[in-house]
C-alpha cells in the first residue's frame, strides 16, 4: 500500500529513533501496553475494589506474542532498529 | 430504567494504571444505568497516536484493527473514554474499511496470527454512549446530588474538537449542565494540553501549554477542570507540579463528577488517590 497517497505530507522515518520514543516502543513490544504494571498500582487497584491485574494484555501472554509478530511482519523492527531477540534498540 | 445495553470496553493503557479511580467511577456509573461493560480480553495499547503512528503506519493500523477484531468476536460495539484511543481506533477503522488495499493488507498480517477483520464494528466515545445511546433524560433520573456550587471548566481535547460533525463539545457541555454545576468559560479552552509537544520539548509542553491552560481556567474562577481524555488529565495535572503552581486546580474525569452527582462518595471510587486532592471540591458540593 502506497501510504503517500493517504498521507502526502508525511516525512520518511529517520533513525536513530528519538530517545524519548524508545521506552514507549519497547514497552508496547514487550508488554502490549505503554505503561508497566507495578506492584503498587495493583495494590491501589485492589484497595478500591478493582482487580489487581487489569484485563487486556496485562494478563494475556498470547496477545503479547501477537503484538511481537505484528511488529516483525510489518518490519517495524528494521525501521526503528530494534533487536527483536534482545528486546533492545541496536547500538 | 433503560433496557440492558452492552459494550466492549476499551480502557486503553492510562486509565487502568494511572487513574484507577476513573475506571472504578465508570464501572459504578454504567452499572447503575444498566449498561454492561464487557472486558476485551487480550486488548493491547490502541496503539497510542503519537509514537506508534509516527513509527510505522502498517504496524499502527494492524495493531489497532487487531484490537477491533476482539470486539468483533464479541459482537459488540466498542466503548472508550480515552480521546486518543477513540481517535486511533476510529481512524484505523475508517481507513481500513474505505480502502480495499489497506483492508487486504491488514487482513494479510492478521491472518498470520490467526485473526480476521470483517469491518463490521462501531467505535464509540463515552460522550456518544452517554448522550446518544443513553440520553440526558435517562441520566437525570439517576442524579441525586446536584453539583450546584461547583464551578466547572471543560476541556474537550484536540481529538474531540477535530471531529466536527459529531458535535462533541456541545454534547460534553450539556452532560456537565445536567449535573447542575456552573460551567466556567475560559480563554484557552481550545488550546492543546501539550501532550504531543512533550516528545520534543517537555518544558514547553508543561509550562507553555498545560500550565497556561490551568492558569486561564483558574483565573476564570474554576474549582475543577473536567476532561474525558486520561492523557490530557495527566498532562494538566503534572503541568501544575512542573510549573510550581501553588494553588493547584484539581482535574477530574467527567465520569467522576457524574459518579458524585449519582450519590457515590469519593471512597466508593477511590478519588482519594488523586495526586491533587479533591477535598476542596467536596467542600463545595457539600456546602
Amino acid at each position: 500500500m502506497n501510504e503517500e497517497k493517504i498521507y502526502p505530507l508525511r516525512k520518511p522515518y529517520k533513525n536513530p529513533t528519538p530517545e524519548v520514543a524508545k521506552p514507549l516502543i519497547k514497552n508496547v513490544f514487550k508488554t502490549g501496553h505503554v505503561y508497566l504494571l507495578e506492584d503498587f498500582v495493583s495494590s491501589d487497584r485492589e484497595m478500591i475494589g478493582l482487580e489487581g491485574i487489569p484485563k487486556a494484555a496485562f494478563d494475556n501472554k498470547k496477545s503479547i506474542e501477537e503484538i511481537k509478530k505484528i511488529f516483525e511482519l510489518t518490519e517495524t523492527h528494521k525501521k526503528t532498529k530494534f533487536d527483536i531477540r534482545k528486546e533492545e534498540f541496536e547500538g | 430504567m433503560i433496557n440492558e445495553k452492552k459494550y466492549a470496553i476499551f480502557w486503553g493503557c492510562t486509565i487502568p494504571i494511572m487513574q484507577p479511580y476513573v475506571e472504578k467511577a465508570t464501572r459504578l456509573v454504567f452499572e447503575k444505568m444498566n449498561v454492561k461493560l464487557i472486558e476485551m480480553a487480550g486488548a493491547t495499547c490502541c496503539p497510542e497516536p503519537e509514537i506508534s503512528r509516527m513509527s510505522d503506519l502498517k504496524y499502527w493500523r494492524t495493531i489497532a484493527i487487531r484490537n477491533l477484531t476482539i470486539a468483533e468476536e464479541m459482537n459488540l460495539e466498542v466503548l472508550t473514554l480515552c480521546n486518543g484511543c477513540y481517535d486511533v481506533l476510529s481512524e484505523a477503522l475508517k481507513e481500513t474499511k474505505s480502502n480495499i488495499e489497506i483492508f487486504n493488507e491488514v487482513n494479510n498480517f492478521l491472518s498470520k496470527i490467526g485473526r480476521n477483520f470483517k469491518g463490521e464494528i462501531k467505535v464509540k466515545h463515552a460522550i456518544e454512549v452517554l448522550y446518544d445511546d443513553i440520553g440526558l433524560e435517562e441520566i437525570k433520573k439517576h442524579l441525586v446530588k446536584p453539583l450546584k456550587n461547583l464551578n466547572v471548566a471543560i476541556f474537550n481535547g484536540c481529538r474531540l474538537l477535530k471531529e466536527e460533525g459529531k458535535k462533541f463539545p456541545k454534547k460534553f457541555r450539556e452532560l456537565v449542565e445536567i449535573l447542575n454545576a456552573k460551567i466556567i468559560d475560559y480563554e484557552y479552552d481550545k488550546m492543546c494540553c501539550g501532550l504531543p509537544l512533550l516528545y520534543s520539548n517537555q518544558e514547553m509542553a508543561f509550562k507553555d501549554r498545560g500550565a497556561v491552560k490551568i492558569k486561564s481556567a483558574k483565573n476564570a474562577g474554576a474549582d475543577v477542570l473536567t476532561v474525558f481524555c486520561p492523557a490530557c488529565f495527566n498532562i494538566l495535572e503534572k503541568s501544575q507540579f512542573v510549573a510550581n503552581i501553588e494553588e493547584k486546580l484539581p482535574i477530574m474525569n467527567y465520569m467522576e463528577l457524574l459518579c458524585l452527582a449519582m450519590g457515590f462518595s469519593i471512597d466508593d471510587f477511590g478519588a482519594f488517590l488523586h495526586r491533587i486532592p479533591i477535598d476542596s471540591i467536596m467542600e463545595k458540593i457539600e456546602g
